[in-house]
């Protein structure tokens, strides 16, 4: 089986910055039971470790189609194929069986970007200086060795600088809950149809 | 409130997890600290509701015994208690209740269009409640999020939610058996 070449990055690829409001995140979760029976996203599916939601890890749905949620990292390379990419380097392709498998056990729901993208905002939350604080959650462009659709949902402050709790348990455990609230106020089930990124938007002039 | 607990646990543990499971007694004194204080506007309790609710958060504590290690039980019941009579009051159409590896309790109810997501946090050195954060959904967009204790922001739900006229529900059985009782109705 051969990855899909698809998602590698290239370096004729730049940061994608363009407005994708109308375009959908894929997010892969353990297992295909991941709803509670009030039809929340169950805590362990959704987050895979308290940070995580510093930097919510999802995929772009375009180039990125509904099957490559199930190929899954493996190996010892997979720290190398799970970090960012840096724009300039070439990459490996992943091995079938040494560097990913295929794990259909997994489940998968969406996000609409423009529901997320600067549309949420926690004004009351104290920061670590103990002052009311605005975050704003953003979805950036950030591609990994193994990955050139990857996308991340994180969050900036008033000044644009992106958010780091530690050290204030107060100012996380605000941040986890709102961002928790958020997450599944805006969750889809129901897979969104695909839309192809434009070529101008990822190729160097 | 909890006056009927039977031992003020220190903390919880996987064993203590398992004894006030196993302790039916304990079970049922919840559910009477509960329903008194989940009246809605014409001061009647939705037994069914509550008895639903009590039921998916011992089923959460036999589940994520994992998660709770450390948490001082008498405030995460009294907690527990606290925040689920203030939400069940307004009567939703859905209501549930979850322990998260955040260390906090998460409830969930929805009512129309309205979502509350109310999570309780527990300091993770001395096991105490820290604190509340609410934050309230209409029509899919934020209407307010804010943190503090329980009471304040319990508070804020009266200015989007009226506590609601709610069916009354009578119990046929005992919910709980009680060893050694030889009653089986309760009077609230």
């Amino acid at each position: 089986m051969q990855y899909p070449e698809v998602l590698l990055p290239r370096t004729h690829f730049k940061r994608i910055e363009e407005d994708l409001s109308e375009h959908h995140l894929c997010r892969t979760t353990p297992t295909r039971n991941f709803l509670n029976a009030a039809g929340l996203i169950k805590d362990e599916e959704l987050f895979r470790n308290e940070l995580e939601f510093l930097d919510y890890s999802t995929n772009h749905l375009g180039q990125f189609e509904m099957d490559f949620n199930f190929l899954s990292l493996c190996g010892d390379n997979r720290k190398y194929f799970r970090s960012y990419w840096n724009f300039t380097d070439d990459v490996i392709c992943p091995e079938y069986l040494q560097d990913f498998e295929v794990d259909n056990s997994k489940g998968v729901f969406f996000f609409k970007i423009g529901e997320i993208h600067r549309k949420i905002q926690f004004p009351l939350v104290k920061n670590s200086k103990g002052k009311n604080d605005t975050f704003t959650a953003i979805v950036k462009h950030t591609p990994t060795h193994s990955n050139f659709w990857h996308f991340s949902i994180a969050w900036i402050d008033a000044n644009g600088d992106e958010v780091n709790p530690r050290g204030s348990s107060t100012w996380k455990n605000s941040l986890i809950a709102s961002i928790r609230a958020h997450l599944l106020n805006k969750f889809l089930v129901d897979k969104p149809v695909p839309a192809l990124i434009e070529e101008r938007y990822f190729l160097k002039s | 409130m909890i006056a009927a607990l039977p031992t003020p646990y220190p903390a919880l543990n996987e064993k203590r997890i398992e004894y006030v499971l196993a302790d039916e007694n304990y079970k049922l004194s919840l559910w009477k600290d509960l329903a008194p204080i989940s009246k809605g506007k014409n001061g009647v309790v939705n037994f069914q509701k509550i008895k639903d609710f009590t039921q998916q958060f011992f089923e959460e504590l036999t589940r994520k015994k994992h998660l709770l290690d450390n948490i001082k039980t008498l405030s995460l019941l009294t907690n527990f208690v606290q925040a689920s009579a203030e939400v069940l009051k307004y009567n939703p159409e859905i209501a549930s209740i979850e322990f998260t590896t955040a260390k906090s309790l998460f409830v969930y109810t929805s009512k129309g269009t309205s979502k509350v997501y109310l999570e309780l946090f527990f300091d993770e050195e001395t096991g105490k409640f820290a604190e509340a954060v609410l934050n309230i959904y209409q029509n899919r967009t934020q209407e307010l999020a804010i943190n503090g204790t329980l009471n304040f922001v319990v508070q804020k739900l009266d200015g989007y939610f009226s506590p609601a006229s709610i069916n009354l529900y009578k119990p046929t059985e005992t919910p709980y058996a009680i060893s050694g009782s030889t009653t089986a109705s309760y009077a609230f």
